[in-house]
C-alpha cells in the first residue's frame, strides 16, 4: 500500500511539477489524502495550466518493442493501482482526485483481469 | 540512488540501490548508455536491492532495450522483488525484457 501511494504521487506530483507552470514564479500545490473504510482518497489540487492526465489514450502494453512508445506510463500505472481516478477543471485550478483500496490487492482482485 | 558496476567476464553488472524516480533516473539512464555503446555491450542490470522505481525509470530501462536491440547490445534485469515485479507487469514490461531471478542466473544468460 505505501508501495503503490508512493508511485502514485510521485507519478502525478511530478506530472504537475514538470507540465503544469510555463513560468518561474512559486506555486502551490495541495495534497489532501483522507480515509474511508476501505478507501483512501488522495486529491492533488494546482493552478497550473489545464491538464487532464484522464485524457491520455492507453498504453499498449502487449505491443512489440518496435512499436511500444515511451509515454503515457505514469498514468497507466496510477489507472492500474486506482480504484478510480477522475479529473476536474474548477475555478481556474486542477484537481484530480485518486481512490485506492487501503488493503493490498492485485491488479486482478480489482478489475478480474491480468 | 547508487550506482556500482563490476564486471562478470564479458557482462557488465550495473547493480542500483535506492530509488529510481524521476530526479534519479537520468543518471541510470547515462550509465546504461555508456555501457552499451562500449563493446561488448552486455548489461545485467542488479534490482535486488532497488527500494522503489517509478515511469521515470520504466522509461529509460525501455530506451537502453532499445539502444541495445539496435546496436547488437544485451540488456537482462535480476533481483526484482514482487512489488516491482507487479509495476513491471502493469506497464507490460515482463515480455520485453529478459528477467532473472538471481545475478548468476542474470549474468549466464547474457554470456
Amino acid at each position: 500500500m505505501v508501495f503503490s501511494l508512493n508511485v502514485v504521487l510521485d507519478e502525478m506530483l511530478s506530472n504537475v511539477i514538470k507540465y503544469a507552470y510555463a513560468d518561474d514564479a512559486i506555486h502551490e500545490i495541495h495534497l489532501r489524502l483522507s480515509v474511508a473504510g476501505p478507501l483512501l482518497t488522495a486529491e492533488i489540487e494546482d493552478d497550473g495550466q489545464p491538464f487532464d492526465p484522464c485524457a491520455a489514450g492507453p498504453v499498449d502494453v502487449d505491443a512489440p518493442m518496435e512499436e511500444r512508445r515511451v509515454g503515457g506510463l505514469g498514468i497507466h500505472i496510477v489507472r492500474n493501482l486506482c480504484t478510480d481516478v477522475g479529473y476536474a477543471r474548477i475555478d481556474g485550478r486542477n484537481r484530480l482526485v485518486m481512490k485506492m483500496l487501503l488493503e493490498q490487492k492485485t491488479m486482478k482482485d480489482i478489475h478480474g483481469t491480468e | 540512488m547508487e550506482l556500482s558496476e563490476r564486471k562478470d567476464d564479458e557482462v557488465t553488472v550495473l547493480e542500483v540501490v535506492g530509488r529510481v524516480d524521476s530526479v534519479t533516473a537520468p543518471d541510470l539512464g547515462a550509465r546504461l548508455t555508456s555501457i552499451l555503446s562500449t563493446p561488448p555491450r552486455r548489461v545485467l542490470v542488479d534490482f535486488g536491492r532497488l527500494e522503489y522505481i517509478s515511469s521515470a525509470g520504466f522509461r529509460v530501462l525501455f530506451l537502453a532495450s532499445k539502444q541495445a536491440g539496435e546496436s547488437g547490445g544485451r540488456l537482462a534485469l535480476c533481483g526484482l522483488s514482487a512489488k516491482a515485479l507487479e509495476l513491471f507487469s502493469i506497464a507490460g514490461f515482463l515480455k520485453l525484457f529478459k528477467i532473472a531471478p538471481t545475478r548468476a542466473e542474470g549474468v549466464a544468460a547474457l554470456r
